[in-house]
């Protein structure tokens, strides 16, 4: 079970990292790693916000549209909730949590919209997996986003202070030159976890 | 696809549509935060463009800085100086332009009289400089002078004379920024009225008058590490003996008591 459970997040952070392998996210993921403390605050807002609304989606999946008979309607019904979830968190965290406010800052509207969060909750049903098993791949898939936007700040901020970067490709060329970089490492992980279960005779 | 089966989905959302603005509704009425009058005026004379040159994430949080004194009136890089002026006069009413405070730099030591300890050949700004053994000077408390606090300076009112940056007092605004920037840490922000002792307590580093090395000699421990290290060698040390520092070629880098492992220098 323990195995399980580690392998689940394993695979979610590295060998499927939303990022690198899945492309989800790709906006923030460029937009918000020029600074690591910023990437912080967007992570963590990404952490929080994928949690709460993949658990939400999914108990809304299960027992509306699924009764109703809708299930294709699942994307504009998951936006709506998401969307509204988001104001109503950063509202109610406004008003009893300044302080995680004041950490989330602005990342957390900017995030209502993320594709990230909608593509974890649609992966998630179409997984098929149980509520809990959804928390726990939203949760780890967000600490595979933190992963890759901090590892992005990082390298950005290195790369700020490079003075041999050819002309054409300063800015956003080399951002994304580094991003392929990263993302070829991480297909190294690749079929890690499909190895480990046949190890384990599944 | 019959009528039936068409009318379901849209009631649905439309429900669902109906139910999430008014549990926002509902949320934004209880959930209501009181906040400073004074920061939508801020955010109002702000550009509003989001861009984080400031250094805040947004214009909001930058207005909630300069609303509770953590940020100057020269917050907005990209506004210009009209934006500085309607900040200012918005803050009028508070004691924050009253009280006007000015940069200062800590080092009145011009390359020359400091010494090169190499030659940089880096990208020309402080911080590329700095992550290169700490700039090019000796003296590891001085300025590097490369001017990334003329680069940040919104107000232009920083300019390099003889490798040091000089601060104009009539256009300085007293936004800090220059001082956030310095990778040395060795701009201040000190009262605009020409108090020496300001100045003085300034000069953490570098106080070029009245400055006599210490040598606490019942607790030396007669490592000679200070001797080891000195820039231009005016310790002497014999082991066994404890260090007497030579005041006459001193460079008062204060690497000495920096790296006194019994902090017996003063």
């Amino acid at each position: 079970m323990i195995v399980e459970i580690l392998l689940a997040f394993f695979s979610a952070v590295f060998i499927n990292n939303v990022v690198f392998v899945r492309y989800l996210g790709i906006c923030p993921f460029c937009g918000v790693s020029k600074n690591v403390s910023s990437a912080t605050g967007m992570s963590l807002a990404v952490l929080f916000v994928m949690a709460v609304s993949s658990a939400v989606t999914w108990i809304l999946y299960h027992t509306v549209l699924i009764p109703l008979g809708i299930e294709w309607l699942q994307t504009i019904v998951f936006i709506l909730v998401i969307a509204t979830l988001v104001q109503l968190v950063e509202l109610f965290v406004r008003k009893f949590a300044v302080s995680l406010y004041q950490s989330l800052g602005i990342y957390l509207p900017l995030i209502t919209t993320n594709c990230a969060v909608l593509g974890i909750s649609i992966l998630a049903i179409r997984e098929e997996y149980g509520f809990l098993k959804t928390i726990l791949f939203a949760v780890s898939s967000a600490v595979g986003f933190m992963l890759a936007l901090l590892g992005m700040a990082g390298i950005r901020q290195r790369i700020a202070l490079t003075a041999g970067i050819p002309t054409p490709f300063r800015g956003v060329a080399i951002t994304l030159v580094a991003a392929g970089i990263m993302a070829i490492a991480f297909y190294g992980f690749a079929d890690i976890d499909s190895t480990i279960m046949s190890l384990r005779g599944h | 696809m019959s009528f039936m089966s068409l009318g379901a989905p849209v009631l649905f959302l439309t429900l669902l549509g109906l139910v999430a603005a008014g549990v926002l509704v509902f949320a934004a009425r209880y959930f209501h935060v009181v906040t400073d009058p004074k920061i939508e005026h801020i955010a109002a004379a702000l550009p509003g463009l989001n861009c984080g040159a400031c250094g805040y994430s947004s214009c909001q949080s930058a207005a909630e800085a300069v609303a509770g004194q953590k940020a100057g009136a020269a917050v907005c890089l990209v506004g210009g100086p009209e934006t500085v002026k309607a900040l200012e006069e918005i803050l009028q009413v508070s004691a924050v332009s009253a009280k006007k405070k000015i940069a200062f730099l800590c080092c009145s030591r011009t390359p020359l009289e400091a010494g090169r300890k190499m030659v940089y050949n880096g990208p020309g700004d402080c911080f590329s400089a700095m992550a290169l053994f700490g700039g090019e000077k000796r003296c590891e408390g001085g300025c590097i002078g490369l001017g990334s606090c003329v680069a940040v300076c919104p107000a232009g009112a920083i300019r390099m004379k003889n490798g040091l940056p000089v601060f104009d007092p009539d256009i300085c605004t007293g936004c800090g920024l220059c001082v956030k920037k310095c990778p040395k840490k060795i701009i201040a922000l000190i009262h605009d009225n020409q108090n020496d002792i300001d100045r003085k307590k300034c000069n953490e580093y570098c106080i070029r008058t009245d400055l006599s090395f210490v040598v606490d000699q019942e607790h030396c421990i007669k490592c000679g590490l200070c001797a080891k290290r000195c820039p231009v060698e005016v310790i002497s040390w014999e082991k066994g003996s404890s260090a007497f520092i030579n005041r006459d070629r001193c460079v008062e880098c204060l690497t000495c008591i920096r790296i006194c492992p019994s902090k017996v220098i003063s």
